[in-house]
């Protein structure tokens, strides 16, 4: 392993003399650019200077033509993010190497094909792009990126990999859906999934966003990486691939394009979208599988493909380009200064709601309130016809008796879900430990649900220390979960409602989470959205960023929540403006209060997709609902984004 | 005496372990307590008595009827006394902190009382200071290898010699007494008759079948002075008669009982052993389909992941060949053109029209 890995780390330097080069080689990038490309340059640059090159970087600016210097840079990734001050000019491209990454039938490589046209010349790491830019009679050269030591933090070792299942990628529904697909089969693993939005790059200071050597460790921790391609088809990412490769990391993708010189089933494992449930499930019991795919493409993409040695395609495009005599150049009007383009944020919820028409606006307010109002009536009305008489709550308790006070303290609400509450509770009795107590508040359903719940509880999990409340009279959501979780005596509380259901690891993840971090108010983990067909998307999945919280809610309620944070902040708002979105008044709360949530990156729940009647009474008009959001916490109003 | 109306006393749980004589009548329990009175009291005529932690005081009452000039009684709890507060001074008092004067006793009487303090020294000073010169303290405890262990309200319990050594540190002279337990035997012209008071001695002579068990005798009693010890008549309390069929009765029951135990054990045990075989079968069928689910998984994973595999590779190849017949087609329409092109030029139509009319010549010639 030893002598094969000085071969493909510095065969050019110890086998035979560095090429070299007469030029520098200027790498030209955006402040605001993806953490991605910056990885790459750095691998690029690691190898050109080991071949005697000397490489530079500049950012957010070309500087000044020189005799011996030479542009390198990634089109798409730089134009963008950078004011037109910043740009090269045509005698600046004339000496760049365009760096061409993007997939044919993309905008970007449209960007990228149009600006490798007028370039000094281009190198493309996709074959299916070079075949492109030459189709288009641009003469581009085949890069293709190989083993990378600076990407390699696992060596080769025996090593430990404590994760199971990864996934690093920005979010898409494809993706989502990908993910929710394989939650039962990951329920039984340790995951750690990252998604990120994609309507912002991500640079390398997000902490929730790994990167760079934290990246790599990552992949060399885990044992298998899931891939599901942004859009339906899609060549194979090189650079995620070679990452993970590298550190032994297996990859699983659904079927793509421009493998070779891997091989399917060999070094990696390819197969369609809707089978990677099942490849998961399989690969994950099958150890020796797994070593040897992991072993094999470690050694080829070392042996085979180190790109120590296709870096030399780099620096025969830089000589070539650099060999042309410099064109003189008209004087600019201004010195070459770094331009960053200032990213425009996206404007918060609020901003919005104030610049939509009023009358459109008084409309739906109306509305809403006239529902609100209906909705009182018939309140006042189901009080007078039950006569109320004796106790407004009654009180039972099934299972276990235990000394041991609680730990954890299920919160469960159900208001006429006869048919699905059965399913929640069975779902708590398979996941809570001796330490966990469900409370039941059952607020006055007119239907079976209290017989169900019963049922369930006697006959079903008759191990589950269980709590079940009779309201006699509907008090509603918020009101019913602060009563059980009242009732309970956990230090951490998990909500639940009845049409939703958890994983059997869903508790002990939650809870390691908050033993781990005892300034954490809250644990969530992801959500597998479901309907009647199955799987249909995730939720929960963006990280805790409290002023993500400006564009509208992304945690759902089913988090285990600290009991002593949940009391310090009041509780569940039972005010009816909010009905519906009293979690998300409990997030801004704790965002409010300087506390913080902590994201377990894990399916640990399934939620029942369909509108829920009271989300949508809020959303006939949120303006009521933001209005009071915005009064309470002021950091939603705030201009800048620092927290997100 | 019928065998049901025999009470039983467990002086450990009867809180705060306080002997209380109308709770035991005549038990062994019983015959012990008014032992120890009843022997003092052959000192207590004429003197001054301070009976230190009384409890009911049926003890103080016994002093007194004896013949005490005073008798104070004192206990730390203030509901305890049920004596006659007349002839009997009650006072709630700690007995390491007196509230009496120097040399104010001729006797200080502490039965049963010195194993629950702390600051047992302070005690023993504190009774050393209230007493005359010349006057007596006695002193009881149970005997450490004797008394059945684990009483919780015992701080500390004395070996006999213990005690005898740490009372007579105080005092010039001092001997020690042992109260023991025995079975016995009497016999007498009427048993029943006489109305029954426990302070009135019943000439008896006692022989001694057996040696008395030196040191194990449950109690030790210590008495102590600065002046002449005094002489003492030893002393038998009777108890209850020994009811043999009662206690035949008993041991019969319990004996039943104990076999009840036994055989419901027996089963516990045999069902416990069977449900634990059947766990144990179950976990192993269950761990056995799961590891063949496992399997399962795995080939059927690897079948699938082989097929997909090659699934992939003709993706690809049918992706090379879309390319390849895009250029093919490109090639084609180029050399279409091409050709249209050439068929458009002056001199490819007149050689069409040379061409056209030979054929027909040709045709003409060979029909």
């Amino acid at each position: 392993m030893l002598s094969r890995g000085n071969l493909a780390d510095g065969s050019m330097a110890t086998l035979s003399e560095p090429l070299g080069s007469d030029f520098r080689a200027c790498f030209v990038g955006a402040s605001g650019q993806n953490v991605f490309f910056e990885e790459l340059s750095h691998a690029l640059r690691a190898a050109l200077e080991r071949q005697g090159v000397k490489t530079e970087v500049a950012v957010d600016h070309f500087p000044p033509s020189a005799d011996d210097l030479v542009y390198v840079f990634v089109p798409h990734e730089y134009l963008p993010l950078t004011l037109p001050a910043g740009h090269p000019s045509d005698v600046q491209l004339q000496r760049t190497v365009v760096l061409a990454t993007e997939q044919p039938g993309t905008p970007w490589f449209e960007e990228s094909a149009s600006v490798a046209a007028r370039a000094g010349a281009t190198v493309d790491i996709h074959m299916l792009g070079l075949d492109e830019l030459r189709r288009r009679g641009i003469p581009a050269r085949f890069l293709p990126l190989g083993y990378v030591p600076e990407w390699d933090a696992w060596g080769g070792s025996d090593r430990e990999r404590p994760i199971d299942v990864t996934f690093l990628g920005g979010y898409t529904e494809r993706r989502g859906l990908a993910l929710a697909r394989c939650a039962s089969v990951l329920s039984n693993y340790r995951t750690s999934l990252r998604l990120v939005e994609t309507w912002r790059p991500h640079t390398a200071d997000a902490p929730f966003f790994l990167s760079g050597e934290a990246k790599f460790r990552h992949l060399a921790s885990s044992k298998v990486v899931l891939s599901a391609h942004r859009e339906a088809y899609a060549y194979l990412e090189w650079q995620r691939a070679l990452g993970a490769t590298a550190n032994g990391c297996v990859v699983l993708t659904e079927h793509s394009s421009g493998f070779a010189p891997l091989i399917p089933g060999e070094h990696f494992v390819s197969v369609a979208y809707a089978s990677l449930p099942w490849a998961l499930a399989g690969l994950l019991e099958d150890d020796v599988y797994l070593a040897r795919i992991r072993s094999s493409a470690y050694d080829f993409i070392r042996s085979q493909m180190p790109l120590s040695e296709s870096i030399a395609v780099l620096v025969e495009a830089i000589d070539e380009v650099g060999k042309q005599p410099v064109a003189a150049e008209r004087r600019r009007a201004a010195p070459s200064v770094p331009a960053p383009k200032p990213l425009t944020p996206p404007v918060p919820e609020w901003e919005r709601l104030q610049a939509e028409p009023l009358e459109s606006r008084v409309i739906s307010a109306t509305m809403k309130r006239l529902v609100l109002a209906q909705r009182r009536l018939e309140r006042r009305l189901a009080e007078m016809a039950v006569p109320v008489d004796g106790e407004a709550v009654g009180v039972q308790e099934y299972g276990p008796k235990s000394e041991l006070a609680a730990r954890i303290t299920v919160a469960l609400t159900v208001f006429n879900y006869a048919g699905d509450v059965g399913n929640a509770i069975r779902s708590v009795g398979l996941a809570a430990g001796d330490d966990t107590e469900l409370v039941v508040v059952d607020d006055a359903s007119t239907d079976e649900s209290a017989e169900v719940v019963e049922r369930v509880l006697v006959k079903e999990v008759p191990w589950l220390r269980a709590t079940l409340l009779r309201c006699a009279r509907n008090a509603g959501l918020p009101a019913a979960r602060n009563l059980a979780i009242e009732r309970g005596s956990g230090e951490y509380i998990f909500v639940l409602d009845a049409d939703n259901l958890v994983y059997p690891h869903a508790f002990s993840r939650l809870r390691e989470a908050l033993d781990g971090d005892p300034g954490a108010a809250f644990a969530y983990g992801l959500l597998e959205r479901f309907d009647a067909q199955g799987p249909v998307d995730l939720m929960s999945w963006i990280p805790w960023q409290p002023d993500r919280f400006k564009y509208g809610n992304y945690i759902d309620a089913m988090a285990m929540i600290r009991r002593t944070a949940f009391l310090s902040v009041g509780g569940y708002a039972t005010d009816e403006r909010i009905y519906g979105w009293e979690d998300f008044a409990l997030w801004c709360a704790f965002a409010q209060a300087d506390m913080e949530g902590v994201q377990v990156p894990e399916i640990v729940g399934r939620y029942r997709a369909g509108a829920s009647s009271m989300i949508s009474l809020t959303n006939i008009d949120t303006t009521d609902a933001w209005a009071y959001l915005i009064e309470r916490f002021p950091f939603l109003r705030d201009q800048s984004d620092q927290r997100l | 005496m019928t065998t049901e109306q025999l009470p039983e006393t467990d002086p450990a749980t009867s809180s705060p372990e306080r002997f209380d004589p109308t709770d035991a009548v005549a038990t062994l329990t019983a015959s012990e307590h008014y032992l120890r009175y009843v022997w003092a009291a052959q000192l207590s005529k004429g003197k001054r008595v301070l009976d230190a932690g009384c409890g009911t005081g049926y003890g103080s009452q016994i002093l007194r009827s004896a013949g005490a000039e005073r008798i104070v009684a004192i206990d730390i709890a203030a509901d305890a006394f049920r004596g006659d507060k007349d002839s009997v001074e009650f006072a709630v008092a700690d007995i390491r902190e007196l509230p009496y004067a120097d040399g104010e006793f001729d006797i200080v009487v502490c039965f049963e009382v010195i194993e629950h303090v702390e600051r047992r020294d302070q005690v023993i000073a504190e009774f050393a200071r209230v007493l005359r010169a010349g006057g007596l303290l006695l002193v009881s405890s149970p005997n450490r290898d004797a008394y059945p262990a684990g009483n919780p309200h015992h701080v500390y319990e004395y070996l006999p010699e213990e005690l005898e050594a740490e009372v007579g540190a105080r005092f010039a002279r001092s001997v020690l007494y042992r109260q023991d337990a025995w079975l016995a035997s009497t016999i007498a012209v009427r048993n029943a008759g006489d109305p029954l008071d426990p302070t009135r001695a019943r000439e008896l002579s006692v022989h001694q079948l057996q040696h008395a068990r030196d040191e194990h005798e449950p109690y030790a009693i210590v008495v102590a002075t600065d002046g002449q010890l005094p002489e003492m008549s030893e002393r038998v309390m009777l108890g209850n008669a020994f009811e043999l069929q009662w206690w035949h009765d008993r041991q019969a029951r319990l004996e039943t009982e104990h076999a009840r135990f036994e055989t419901e054990q027996a089963r516990l045990e045999a069902e416990h052993t069977r449900l634990e075989a059947e766990h144990a079968r179950t976990r192993a069928l269950a761990a056995h389909e799961i590891a063949q689910s496992r399997e399962q998984a795995r080939q059927s994973a690897r079948a699938l992941i082989g097929i997909e595999a090659d699934r992939a590779k003709e993706l690809e190849r049918l992706r090379e060949a879309e390319r390849e017949l895009i250029e093919l087609r490109a090639a084609h329409h180029e050399a279409h053109q091409t050709i249209q092109a050439m068929q458009r030029t002056r001199i490819w139509r007149l050689g069409s029209i040379y061409w056209r009319g030979r054929d027909r010549l040709l045709r003409r010639r060979s029909g």
